[in-house]
């Protein structure tokens, strides 16, 4: 009897302890349970979803600004530098001459009619004629020309004695520009084969000739008459 | 809002054989302390007990389709940790330590006040036992095990296990009035 009193004593005793559990173990046991291959919950699946999304957007954002703001190479040679101020120098010294030139031009001048030319050309200074686009200008040659006139009125600041100042400024006349023009032609293609085909035509009567047009094309002129006379 | 009892205990099984997480770790935190009470008495240590835990819940929920319903899930899971705990001690070969008789003394004259005993220091107390009389004391004293299932249990004979559980009272008693400092609380009933 002593026995059983002692025994139900201790069972109802121990029965009412609730002891605490260590947090660690259900961690476990999970482990063992699921293994490496935990299977997640419908929560825990879409919240790793979400992530995997924000972290892919994270990383095309940090993409983009990484090649938006990569920093930009540079290069620095000295010579484009030296090249580059040198052409500021010149160019700040030449643009109040050409503005000085123009007023000499002016008062020498009180007839712009007659020096239409010089006119076009006191507008440029060399910065302009030099960032000009060769395409847009639709004649070169006749810019490469006028680049004579831009210093020469550079070097009219050098103050000419009065004698010499004093006497009327001769214009060229643009009809003999042209002359020249065709002086400069004289070497062209055309010239050649005619020289070439010269024993071929007899006298007036060319049966054959060729000639250069404005844009360079070759013509090629045969007098059917006169190769069949001459057959 | 305590999801714990929005589930019963079936609906919880049930879900633990479908493999569902959250319903083993509701399972599991309905059963835990109970649980937990009876690896503490089986147990040498705290260190024993948690090891006792986390093995018996393994097995519990890797062979909860074997749970038929026949009986109570708590008796089922309670009689998984006593295996557990059997095992364990096997594992570790613990040879039944037999105590001289010389050292036990006989107060079987006296019936001890334990309402004045923390729980906690009994439990202490039992884990203290020797590993053979702490194992049939609790099987036989808290579990309701006859001397014949705690034979076949343990393998041994029936004489062994009424032996080692009359050590085992003796061994308490003596510790509890020692611990009271000589029998303060006991009370003489004879």
């Amino acid at each position: 009897m002593q026995d059983k009193e002692f025994d139900k004593k201790l069972q109802e005793k121990i029965g009412a302890f609730t002891p605490k559990v260590p947090e660690h173990l259900w961690d476990n046991i999970v482990k063992e349970v699921h293994g490496q291959s935990i299977v997640p919950s419908k929560k825990d699946s879409a919240a790793l979803s979400w992530l995997k999304i924000a972290a892919s957007i994270a990383m095309v954002l940090t993409a983009i600004t990484l090649y938006v703001k990569r920093p930009h190479e540079v290069i620095y040679l000295s010579g484009n530098k030296v090249q580059q101020i040198e052409q500021k120098e010149v160019l700040q010294s030449q643009t109040p001459a050409v503005v000085t030139a123009k007023k000499e031009v002016m008062e020498w001048n009180t007839d712009k009619s007659q020096i239409p030319r010089y006119e076009t050309v006191e507008q440029k200074t060399l910065i302009e004629v030099a960032t000009q686009d060769e395409k847009s200008v639709p004649h070169q040659s006749f810019d490469a020309e006028i680049k004579g006139p831009d210093i020469l009125l550079v070097k009219s600041e050098v103050k000419l004695p009065e004698h010499i100042a004093s006497l009327p400024l001769i214009t060229s006349e643009p009809v003999e520009e042209e002359s020249v023009k065709r002086n400069k032609k004289g070497f062209a293609v055309s010239d050649v084969l005619n020289y070439v085909v010269a024993s071929v035509n007899q006298g007036d009567k060319k049966v054959i000739s060729f000639a250069n047009d404005d844009e360079g094309i070759l013509k090629v002129a045969l007098d059917l008459k006169a190769l069949k006379t001459k057959l | 809002m305590d999801l714990e009892h929005t589930y019963s205990i079936e609906q919880l099984v049930d879900g633990c054989r479908r493999g569902e997480r959250k319903a083993q770790e509701l399972l599991y935190r309905k059963l835990a302390a109970p649980m937990f009470n009876v690896c503490l008495r089986y147990a040498s240590s705290d260190f024993e007990a948690e090891d006792m835990m986390q093995t018996g819940f393994i097995k519990v929920f890797k062979n909860i389709s074997n749970f038929r319903g026949e009986g109570s899930f708590e008796g089922w899971i309670r009689r998984i940790m006593v295996n557990t705990a059997i095992e364990i001690y096997r594992k570790n070969l613990r040879m039944l330590k037999t105590t001289d008789i010389t050292e036990i003394f006989d107060h079987e004259q006296q019936l001890f006040d334990m309402d004045s005993l923390e729980t906690e220091d009994l439990m202490k107390l039992i884990q203290q036992l020797p590993d053979g009389y702490r194992i049939v004391f609790n099987m036989y004293a808290i579990e309701g095990y006859s001397h014949q299932e705690i034979a076949n249990t343990l393998q041994i004979s029936e004489g062994a296990s009424k032996s080692q559980l009359s050590r085992a009272r003796a061994w308490l008693r003596n510790k509890l009035i020692i611990t009271e400092g000589g029998g303060n609380y006991g009370t003489y009933a004879g």
